[in-house]
C-alpha cells in the first residue's frame, strides 16, 4: 500500500512538472514572439484599434475608455497589446466576449488555442455595400452616403445595415456646419434593420442607390461580425470633411479585410471608398435602384393636361372609381409612397386610392409598378473629378481642375442638372490681360424639374475667389423653377443676386464690391443620348448675355462649343471636360 | 381519465389562445407590418412579393405555423383592400391568433 501511494505521488509530481513545463513553454513562446514581432505596431493591430500616428506616437480615434482595457490604451498600442495578450493567454471570458476580434487576432498571431465565447450570426451569408447618391437638401448628404448590408440568406428585408452616423441633435444651418467642421458631434457605428433605413432613402429622400456585393472571404466575413461587436464599446468624433461616414467605413473595412482602402486627406467621400474597392476588384454584381420620383417624372411628363389632373385628383381627393389609363395609374402609384411619407395629411386619401388604382391595373393584368434594381455588366468607377480646358474666343485660355465634382452629366441623357463642384483650382491666361488664378470654393447647381405633384424648386450657389493683380471675389445665389417638356427639353428661370468685385462672365474687374441683381432664363435640350443643346439668356453685372452651347459626350470627355453674345460682340468658345 | 384529457386539451387550447408572443418577436412583427404596410399592399397586387414573404416568414418562425398559411391570409381580399396600416396589423393579429393561438399586439 505505501509503495502504491509513492507511485501515485510520483506520477502526480511528474504530471505537475509536465504541466509546468508546458505553461513555461507556451509563455516563453508567446513572450518570444511578442518581442520578435512588434505586433503592436503592425497594421493589423493599429487598424483594429483605430490608432493613427500622431508624430510622436499613436492615438486611437475611439474616444470611449470602454474600447480599451488599460487606462492609457487610447495612446499606448503597446501597453494595450501586452495587457490584451495577457488576458488571451489566460483565456479571459470577459475579454473574449467584449473584444472577440482582438482575441481572434492575438490567438492567430501567437498560435494560442482559439476558444471563442461569442456566437456568430450564421444566417449572414454576404456583405453588400450600398451608395445612396447625393441629396441636395442636406449639406452632409451632397456627396452621398455609404453603408454595409449584412445580408442573410433570405435577402435584404431579413438583413441589417451597418453604418457610421453622427448624432447631430437636430442642428441645422450654420450651427450644424460649424459643429460638423470642427468635430463637435459624436458618431457611432450603428446597426439597424435594412427595411427601416431603406424606406427613408426610397420614399422620404427618394435617392438613387448603387449596390455592390463586397468580395469578402469567409474569414473576413467572420472578422466583420466579430469586429462589429467591439465597435459597440465606443464613439468616434465626426468631422464633416475627413472623418465622416466614408472614412469610418473605410477604417472598418481596413480592420477586417486584407485589401486596404486608401484613406484620403484632407477630405474623404463615399466615391473614394467605392472607387478604391472597384479598382482592387473587391466589388461585384453592381446594380442600381432608381428613385421612384424619377420614374414618376418620366411618366408624368408624357401625360396630357387632363391626365395630369387625374393624377392630382388621385393624390388629393378620395375617388369612387379609379381611371383606367395605366399611365395615369402608374404615375399616381409611383409618387404615392413619396406623398404618404412627405405629406402625411394626404396619407389616408392616397392609401384609399392606391388600392383602387391597383385594382384597376389588376383588371388589365398590368400591375408591375415599383422600381426594380437594374444590374450592370460590371462595376464601373464613379467619376468624382473633372479637368477642364477652355478657350473663351478672346485670346483667353483657361485650365481648371476640380477634385470634387459630381454631376448628372455622368448620366448624359438626364435633363436635370444636379452638380456639386468644390475646391476647383484654375488659371486663365492670354496676351490681352494678366494671368488670373481662381479658387472656386463651391459651386452647387440644383436645376430640377417642377411639377404640381413634387413641387421641386431649383437653385444655384457659387462662391469663388481669384487673384489677378488684386484679390477678387464673387458670390452668387439664384432660385427659381424648371419645367420638363416631354422629357426632351427643360425650361428654367432663376433670379437672385451677386456680391462681387469682378465680372466672371466678361472677365472684368468691377469698380468696387457690389451687390447686383441677376436673372437667368434658359432651355436645356436633349438632342440625342450624347448631344445636348443649351440656350440661355443671362442678365448679370448689369449686362445682357445670350449663350448658346452645344455639348457632346461620346465617352468620358464632354466636348463643348459655345457662342456668347454681349452688346456688340460675339465670342466663339471651345471646351473639353474630362470626368474621372 | 378521458374527462381529464378533454379538460386538459380544453385548458391548453384556451391557454394558447391567450398567449402573447414574447416581446422581441411581437415588436418585430408590429414594426415590420407598420413600417412596410404600403409595400405589403403593393406586394399583394404586383408579381414580386418580398415584403409579404418576409412577413409570412417572421410569423411562421414566431408561431410555428407554415409560412404558406400566412401568405394565403395576406393574399385575401380583406387584406388587399385594407387601407389603414393599424387596421391591417390588427386584422393580421386576429388571424394569427385564430391560426396559431398566439398574438403579437393587445387588442
Amino acid at each position: 500500500m505505501p509503495k502504491q501511494k509513492n507511485l501515485v505521488g510520483i506520477i502526480l509530481l511528474m504530471n505537475k512538472i509536465r504541466v509546468g513545463i508546458l505553461i513555461i513553454g507556451v509563455t516563453l513562446n508567446v513572450v518570444g514572439s511578442m518581442w520578435a514581432s512588434d505586433f503592436h505596431t503592425s497594421p493589423t493591430w493599429l487598424n483594429a484599434l483605430y490608432y493613427e500616428p500622431t508624430g510622436s506616437g499613436y492615438k486611437s480615434l475611439a474616444e470611449s475608455p470602454d474600447f480599451f482595457i488599460t487606462p492609457t490604451g487610447q495612446l499606448d498600442p503597446k501597453g494595450e497589446y501586452e495587457a490584451s495578450l495577457d488576458l488571451v493567454i489566460k483565456q479571459d471570458k470577459g475579454f473574449k466576449t467584449k473584444f472577440p476580434y482582438r482575441y481572434k487576432l492575438l490567438t492567430t498571431f501567437h498560435d494560442i488555442a482559439y476558444h471563442p465565447s461569442v456566437t456568430l450570426d450564421e444566417k449572414i451569408v454576404k456583405t453588400v455595400i450600398a451608395y445612396p447618391n447625393r441629396y441636395m437638401n442636406n449639406p452632409a448628404s451632397m456627396f452621398g452616403h455609404i453603408f454595409l448590408v449584412l445580408e442573410t440568406e433570405r435577402g435584404p428585408l431579413d438583413s441589417d445595415i451597418l453604418h457610421y452616423v453622427a448624432e447631430t441633435n437636430g442642428d441645422t444651418g450654420l450651427p450644424y456646419m460649424a459643429k460638423g467642421l470642427s468635430g463637435r458631434y459624436r458618431g457611432w457605428f450603428y446597426r439597424e434593420s435594412y427595411y427601416k433605413k431603406i424606406k427613408y432613402y426610397n420614399y422620404v429622400e427618394d435617392r438613387d442607390i448603387l449596390y455592390y456585393d463586397l468580395k469578402l472571404t469567409e474569414d473576413e466575413q467572420e472578422n466583420l461580425q466579430l469586429h462589429h461587436l467591439e465597435l459597440q464599446n465606443s464613439y468616434f468624433y465626426y468631422y464633416f470633411l475627413d472623418k465622416n461616414c466614408s472614412f469610418f467605413i473605410a477604417k472598418l473595412l481596413n480592420a477586417v479585410m486584407a485589401e486596404q482602402v486608401a484613406i484620403k486627406w484632407p477630405y474623404m467621400m463615399p466615391s473614394h471608398v467605392m472607387n478604391d474597392l472597384i479598382a482592387s476588384d473587391s466589388l461585384d454584381n453592381e446594380r442600381r435602384r432608381v428613385a421612384s420620383t424619377k420614374l414618376f417624372n418620366a411618366v408624368f411628363n408624357t401625360l396630357n393636361r387632363h391626365e395630369k389632373q387625374q393624377v392630382m385628383r388621385l393624390l388629393t381627393e378620395e375617388i369612387d372609381t379609379a381611371p383606367t389609363d395605366p399611365k395615369v395609374l402608374k404615375a399616381f402609384l409611383l409618387s404615392s409612397e413619396y406623398m404618404i411619407n412627405n405629406h402625411s395629411p394626404l396619407a389616408a386619401t392616397v392609401r384609399q386610392n392606391r388600392i383602387k388604382a391597383y385594382h384597376a391595373l389588376e383588371r388589365q393584368n398590368d400591375t408591375a409598378v415599383r422600381p426594380t434594381e437594374t444590374p450592370a455588366t460590371r462595376p464601373t468607377i464613379i467619376p468624382s473629378k473633372v479637368l477642364e480646358a477652355s478657350y473663351n474666343g478672346k485670346d483667353r485660355y483657361q485650365l481648371e481642375y476640380s477634385p470634387i465634382y459630381f454631376s448628372e452629366y455622368q448620366h448624359f441623357d438626364k435633363l436635370n442638372i444636379i452638380d456639386v463642384k468644390a475646391l476647383s483650382l484654375g488659371v486663365a491666361t492670354g496676351p490681352e490681360a494678366p494671368t488670373k488664378y481662381t479658387l472656386d470654393l463651391i459651386e452647387l447647381t440644383n436645376i430640377k424639374e417642377y411639377n404640381v405633384v413634387l413641387n421641386s424648386f431649383s437653385w444655384t450657389f457659387k462662391s469663388s475667389i481669384a487673384y489677378q493683380d488684386e484679390f477678387l471675389f464673387n458670390h452668387e445665389f439664384m432660385v427659381g423653377r424648371a419645367w420638363n417638356l416631354f422629357n426632351k427639353t427643360l425650361i428654367y428661370g432663376l433670379v437672385g443676386g451677386t456680391y462681387a468685385n469682378y465680372d466672371d462672365m466678361s472677365d472684368l474687374h468691377l469698380s468696387d464690391s457690389q451687390v447686383l441683381e441677376t436673372l437667368e432664363v434658359g432651355t436645356l435640350n436633349q438632342l440625342s443620348t450624347t448631344l445636348k443643346l443649351n440656350l440661355k439668356y443671362s442678365y448679370k453685372y448689369r449686362n445682357d448675355f445670350i449663350i448658346t452651347e452645344l455639348l457632346y459626350k461620346p465617352q468620358k470627355i464632354i466636348y463643348g462649343l459655345s457662342l456668347t453674345s454681349k452688346k456688340d460682340e460675339t465670342l466663339l468658345g471651345v471646351s473639353f471636360r474630362v470626368l474621372f | 381519465m378521458k374527462h381529464f384529457i378533454v379538460l386538459l386539451l380544453f385548458c391548453s387550447t384556451a391557454f394558447m389562445a391567450q398567449t402573447k408572443l414574447e416581446s422581441t418577436l411581437s415588436t418585430e412583427l408590429i414594426s415590420f407590418t407598420l413600417f412596410n404596410y404600403d409595400n405589403l399592399i403593393a406586394d399583394s397586387y404586383e408579381d414580386q412579393s418580398p415584403y409579404m414573404t418576409q412577413l409570412a416568414y417572421l410569423l411562421g418562425r414566431a408561431t410555428q405555423v407554415p409560412e404558406s398559411q400566412y401568405l394565403a391570409i395576406l393574399n385575401r381580399a380583406s387584406f388587399k383592400t385594407e387601407s389603414s396600416p393599424i387596421n391591417y396589423m390588427m386584422a393580421l393579429n386576429a388571424k394569427t391568433k385564430e391560426l396559431s393561438g398566439y398574438y403579437f399586439v393587445d387588442e
